[in-house]
């Protein structure tokens, strides 16, 4: 009974890809649940139409065969079927349509405004990302670069293709504005667990927003074509390590390891170095702060 | 149909017969705020006290001072714009620059009104396009209407 229970404790999202994979990977975002959730009501009447399709085409089949029907019918139309046939694959567009269309309405909803602007920028074959929101001059924002490791510089553990030097920390349950562009060539950034795609083209900016609802670890590849070692750009550069709400104030500060089950079911943990992003953002922040303090 | 529909307890809107849709009309409702938040505003609230996020450390190796800082650190950055409501937002960083300079020009070079712009652009500019137009703006070729 014992066993039982900390075998169901035990739960890990899937949020990188795993071989072998039929479904979409964890969803961590509002986002992503509505992309599954519409997913699951499409296949619905997916399934129903193949089942009906697949069921009309082989009576026809079988009832066709010269053994079977010697003398087939004539029969050139029918107002009842043919009716009958308008309608209900319309009803079916409509409850497609629907739910289709509300989610792509509300994804372009900006409700509340973001509290942290994020900026990816791509190159080949890395992606910078900066921080700028608590810059008091044009120099002095926090920019890195993120690079995947290759294959043989990987940890017990890591994943292939997947892990980079310098993950991207984000602070969870918070409206987040990403801006992705490129400094060379197109390139996408893509992190599937938190449904999001979007082109980095040079000389343009295109913002996405997101609010990550669970702490974790993301990975994501480049999604668009941008020379010979594209399949070796972490797209996220693997947006990692979202941190629970007050980030700037907790979270790695004390290092205080969190109960067990927030462990596994968040994947944050004691052993994991500092990100210099947290560092450097709550100095940033601080300061305004401190500022206040002394004028104040 | 009309007698089912006097014996039914009251859940919610009479749309339908069933009581259990009544419920869940009236469940969604009140999640999404439209009878008054409160349920949502309580989940919300419980939310952020998740057990996921890791326990706030008893703050007797802190400073009282650090303390109270961290309670006013509050995460800013440029608000949405309505007036770039798409996905491209390049034309958006690009007017917060120009509005920015444009403000300096007006008001002197160290105004503090000035600031907000400032920060604006620095959020949502890369570095580098920053650095590009201040480069332009010296040798006197930025094509904006500065």
């Amino acid at each position: 009974m014992i066993v039982l229970k900390w075998l169901f404790l035990t739960i890990s999202p899937c949020d990188a890809a795993e071989p072998w994979q039929l479904g979409s990977q964890d969803a961590a975002t509002p986002i992503m649940q509505g992309i599954i959730d519409l997913h699951h009501d499409i296949f619905f009447f997916l399934i129903l139409i193949l089942v009906f399709v697949l069921w009309i085409l082989v009576r026809a089949l079988w009832h066709f065969h010269y053994k079977e029907n010697a003398i087939p019918q004539r029969i050139v139309h029918g107002t009842t079927i043919e009716i009958l046939r308008t309608i209900f694959p319309s009803l079916i567009s409509m409850f497609i349509a629907i739910p289709s269309f509300a989610l792509l309405y509300s994804m372009d909803e900006v409700v509340v405004d973001p509290a942290i602007t994020i900026k990816a920028i791509g190159h080949q074959w890395y992606w910078t990302y900066e921080y700028s929101d608590y810059n008091s001059s044009d120099e002095q924002s926090l920019t890195f670069d993120s690079y995947m490791i290759p294959e043989e510089d990987l940890e017990l553990g890591q994943s292939r293709l997947l892990e980079v030097d310098n993950r991207v920390v984000v602070p969870a349950k918070t409206h987040l504005r990403i801006i992705v562009t490129s400094a060379d060539v197109p390139h996408s950034w893509a992190v599937p667990s938190s449904g999001v795609k979007c082109d980095a083209v040079p000389g343009r900016l295109n913002q996405i927003s997101i609010l990550v609802q669970r702490e974790g670890v993301y990975y994501g590849q480049c999604s668009e074509i941008c020379g010979t070692n594209h399949a070796f750009t972490r797209a996220p550069g693997n947006r990692g390590r979202l941190l629970s709400p007050l980030w700037l104030s907790r979270t790695t500060r004390g290092c205080e390891p969190p109960e067990k089950q927030a462990i596994t079911a968040s994947g944050w943990s004691c052993r994991e170095p500092r990100s210099k992003a947290v560092d450097k953002i709550e100095e940033g922040a601080r300061h305004p702060v401190e500022q206040r303090g002394r004028l104040g | 149909m009309v007698k089912n529909l006097n014996q039914q307890k009251q859940l919610g809107p009479l749309i339908y017969g069933s009581p259990t849709l009544d419920a869940a009309f009236w469940l969604l409702q009140v999640v999404t705020g439209e009878n008054g938040g409160h349920l949502q505003t309580f989940i919300f609230n419980r939310l952020r006290l998740s057990p996921l996020s890791p326990k706030p450390t008893k703050p007797s190796h802190r400073s009282s001072s650090e303390s109270a800082m961290e309670d006013e650190i509050d995460l800013k950055t440029a608000p949405a714009d309505f007036r770039f409501p798409t996905t491209n937002q390049t034309r958006h960083c690009f007017t917060r620059y120009i509005e920015f300079h444009r403000c300096t020009t007006a008001k002197g070079e160290d105004s503090v009104d000035c600031e907000r712009f400032a920060k604006y652009y620095r959020a949502l500019c890369p570095g580098e396009w920053v650095d590009k137009w201040n480069e332009q703006r010296e040798t006197g070729t930025f094509p904006g209407p500065l």
